[in-house]
């Protein structure tokens, strides 16, 4: 199953994680409401989502079930970014967060209360 | 009137082209998009308008040489080939055009809008509510869509600086204000007709051409002279990028940039341009739409044509009549053109119904009607005889 996702395709994906299961037609809707989209637009997008495997239909209105979470695709994407620009070091990406002082006072206590919480 | 319309529109093209080559340089692209849809519009438009000017060279014909193609039975056949042919290359060019029209725009309208700021400066500028897009598929920024237009830009220009991006903007709404989409449209909805016509592949070449660069003249009008060189430069930055090529759609970075970037740093508006482009331009479509007034007095094709097509029909005119001495030496009734007409009675009962009518035209109707019997007589063996009176 191919993760890489076109960003229209996420877009389809996202109603689903936030939504659970629907009906193509009901996404159409959510989407032509939301970013415009008309209903044929969303149809192909759908399509090309179950042909990546990413999406299953069943039932009779053409039910869409999502096969890939969230969190997959996040550590997909992530994955690929410190690939491409942080030579693979997953360090290299944080120590672009510290050293260059983006981070706030307050975001710095936060992820250092999510370390000390997930050891 | 087919004919007619092919010639005038490629000798209009040829013009157009070469005062593209000689006078690039000095002329604004604005009006080779005008020269280009005059052309476009006489192939569109099977019209001959009436002027009440005499068009200058003595080509009336008269109207007692009345013509007819020598259709023999193997030309009818040939005719039907071409015109096989030529559906057949039509049918195929509208739908590879149909297919990439069809794919670009799925492609397309798949973008998800974008907060920009410069919707408002879009907004004001084409005084019509345009959507803008982000694509993470496209490389270069588009327009698409006729009435319902949309901008998409690519995803990697999003972040750059907000100078290119207005300079995409003010690009493409130029493109939207001057239909610019509706016009290739029409050209390429032409050359579907028309693809066996070498010139109307020119047209359709230059005016892609000339639709970008009067486009960035407008630009430049609208920014300002001084931001001649900053323009420069954006045009320069999209054409690093490798650009795709939409057909159909109106681009930003998709051209050779190097000329469109000489061109503007080059252009320099002179007051003369204005009234001397609309001279142009009239010339043209005086030149290639006119036809004499008496054309349309008695109903012959051939009569009182403007000066660019009546070297060319008066040609055809000699072609014919000499056919016409030819062929009629092969008919069965041996009988030159010129004498022996006493086989033909000249004063039939339709004659009274047109007193005005003359002995040569009579003579003419006779012959046609003559030729008319011949031509059944060979194609289906029925013999028709002359009536009576």
């Amino acid at each position: 199953m191919e993760i890489k996702l076109f960003d229209s395709e996420l877009k389809v994906m996202e109603v689903l994680w936030k939504e659970g299961d629907l009906s193509a037609k009901d996404i159409s809707q959510i989407l032509g409401d939301k970013i415009g989209w008309n209903k044929n637009t969303t149809y192909t997008v759908i399509k090309k989502c179950i042909a990546k495997g990413a999406i299953e239909r069943y039932g009779n209105n053409y039910m869409c079930k999502p096969l890939i979470s969230k969190e997959e695709v996040e550590d997909y994407e992530t994955k690929e970014l410190i690939d491409k620009v942080f030579e693979g070091s997953r360090i290299k990406l944080f120590a672009s967060f510290l050293n260059r002082g983006v981070l706030s006072d307050e975001e710095r206590a936060q992820i250092k209360k999510m370390i000390d919480e997930n050891e | 009137m087919l004919f007619r319309m092919l010639f005038s529109s490629s000798i209009l093209i040829l013009i157009t082209v070469l005062l593209r080559i000689i006078f690039g340089k000095y002329l604004p692209g604005r009006l080779f998009v005008a020269l280009w849809t005059v052309a476009m519009l006489r192939l569109m438009l099977p019209v001959a308008l009436p002027v009440p000017v005499k068009t200058g060279l003595p080509f009336e014909i008269s109207r007692k040489n009345i013509t007819f193609v020598q259709d023999t039975y193997k030309n009818t056949r040939l005719l039907t080939l071409g015109i096989g042919i030529w559906v057949v290359g039509t049918v195929i060019f509208w739908s590879i055009l149909l297919v990439k029209y069809y794919r670009s725009y799925i492609l397309l309208a798949q973008s998800l809008p974008c907060e920009e700021k410069d919707s408002v400066l879009l907004k004001k500028l084409t005084k019509r509510n345009i959507q803008i897009c982000i694509s993470d598929r496209i490389i270069a920024p588009v327009t698409y869509g006729i009435l319902k237009s949309r901008i998409v830009l690519p995803k990697n220009i999003a972040c750059n600086n907000s100078e290119l991006i207005k300079h995409v903007i003010i690009h493409e709404g130029i493109h939207i204000i001057r239909m610019d989409n509706l016009l290739k449209f029409a050209a390429f909805l032409m050359l579907g007709f028309y693809w066996f016509d070498p010139f109307m592949w020119l047209l359709c070449y230059f005016l892609s051409k000339d639709i970008e660069i009067a486009c960035d003249q407008k630009v430049l009008a609208y920014i300002g002279i001084s931001g001649k060189k900053r323009y420069a430069s954006s045009l320069y930055q999209m054409a690093e990028t490798y650009s795709e090529n939409f057909l159909l759609f109106s681009g930003f970075g998709k051209n050779p940039a190097i000329e469109r970037i000489d061109k503007i740093m080059k252009y320099k508006k002179r007051k003369i341009i204005l009234p001397l482009s609309v001279l142009i331009i009239v010339m043209a479509a005086f030149g290639v739409f006119a036809a004499d007034k008496s054309l349309f007095t008695d109903g012959t094709e051939n009569v009182g044509l403007s000066d660019k097509e009546s070297s060319e029909q008066s040609s055809e005119q000699n072609n014919v009549t000499e056919q016409k001495a030819e062929s009629s030496g092969t008919k069965s009734q041996d009988d030159p053109v010129t004498e022996e007409n006493s086989r033909y009675n000249l004063n039939r009962k339709y004659r009274e119904w047109y007193p005005e009518m003359t002995d040569e035209e009579a003579l003419a109707i006779e012959k046609l009607h003559e030729y008319n019997r011949n031509f059944i007589r060979e194609l289906t063996g029925e013999i028709v005889e002359p009536p009576e009176n």
